[in-house]
């Protein structure tokens, strides 16, 4: 972790350490290889993701209850 | 360079941009130009600045005129360093166009740096941290940017300002969609005839009158 302690916590360093998390990386081949552009492009894919299971949900919960009254 | 002789006391002044360092001209915006209030600046200060000295002030118009005559190019020849370089080059070393190919830490090194200050106090960092793997070759290295930086700030300004301006002016631009002034226009020029369309189909006015009754 020699490289990416020069990070401030909670500020960037989520970015690096979802990503080598996603891929099993170390987060310091993460800061000094990974392009600037395929992270964020990742990032971006993953919040829609995250952002569509999310309405998906919340439709089947309003779904459900009104087939159950 | 200019020489000056004040109180039996020699000092070596610059005479122009080209003879400032970047570690000077990071000092002057931040300890002199930092004040908003031109009248408050202390142009002795200025002078200590630019001289690597420690000058205090002094009520003597003598020594005032002396101090003024040596600093007044700062006021009169305004530093040019945000226009385009002309040479795309620093250190021998091409400078990054496509900053997406920049690595991750490198991008986040230079938020980091730029959040909250001046840009032109941290010049000399940002400019490394930008030109340190074309300059080394090879993966971004953060030890070898503070080694960078510290030849960089004894670099004179004029080198290192247009291509430090440059580079971080289109960092902080990536990423973000450019529209043409063309597409503005027809983008506002559709939502207005599509509003106006669909109130014309409702309308039983004069101006936009339909057949029907």
């Amino acid at each position: 972790m020699a490289e990416v302690q020069r990070l401030r916590p909670y500020d960037d360093l989520s970015l690096i350490g979802k990503y080598a998390e996603r891929f099993g990386l170390d987060p310091d081949y993460v800061f000094v290889k990974t392009r600037f552009d395929t992270l964020m492009a990742f990032m971006a894919m993953w919040k829609e993701e995250e952002e569509y299971k999310e309405r998906y949900e919340a439709l089947y919960i309003e779904i459900m209850k009104d087939s159950k009254e | 360079m200019l020489t000056l002789s004040i109180n039996g006391k020699k000092y070596t002044c610059p005479a122009h941009w080209g003879e400032v360092t970047t570690e000077t001209y990071q000092r002057i915006f931040k300890e002199w130009a930092a004040e908003p209030d031109l009248l408050k600046r202390d142009y002795f200060q200025l002078f200590s600045i630019l001289t690597g000295t420690n000058f205090k002030k002094s009520d003597n118009p003598k020594v005032e005129q002396t101090i003024w005559s040596a600093i007044k190019w700062t006021m009169e020849d305004e530093p040019m360093f945000h226009v385009e370089p002309k040479v795309m080059e620093f250190k021998g070393a091409r400078v990054p166009v496509d900053l997406g190919k920049m690595s991750i830490g490198q991008m986040i090194m230079i938020k980091q740096a730029i959040t909250g200050v001046a840009l032109e106090t941290v010049l000399a960092k940002v400019t490394a941290i930008i030109m340190q793997p074309a300059i080394d070759g090879g993966d971004f290295s953060p030890d070898r940017v503070e080694e960078l930086e510290k030849e960089i700030l004894s670099m004179p300004i004029t080198v290192v300002g247009p291509i430090g301006f440059f580079s971080v002016r289109r960092a902080l631009e990536y990423g973000k969609k450019r529209r043409s002034v063309l597409d503005l226009i027809r983008n506002s020029l559709g939502r207005k005839l599509g509003a106006m369309s669909r109130l014309w189909l409702k309308s039983k006015g004069f101006a936009l009158m339909t057949t029907s009754p």
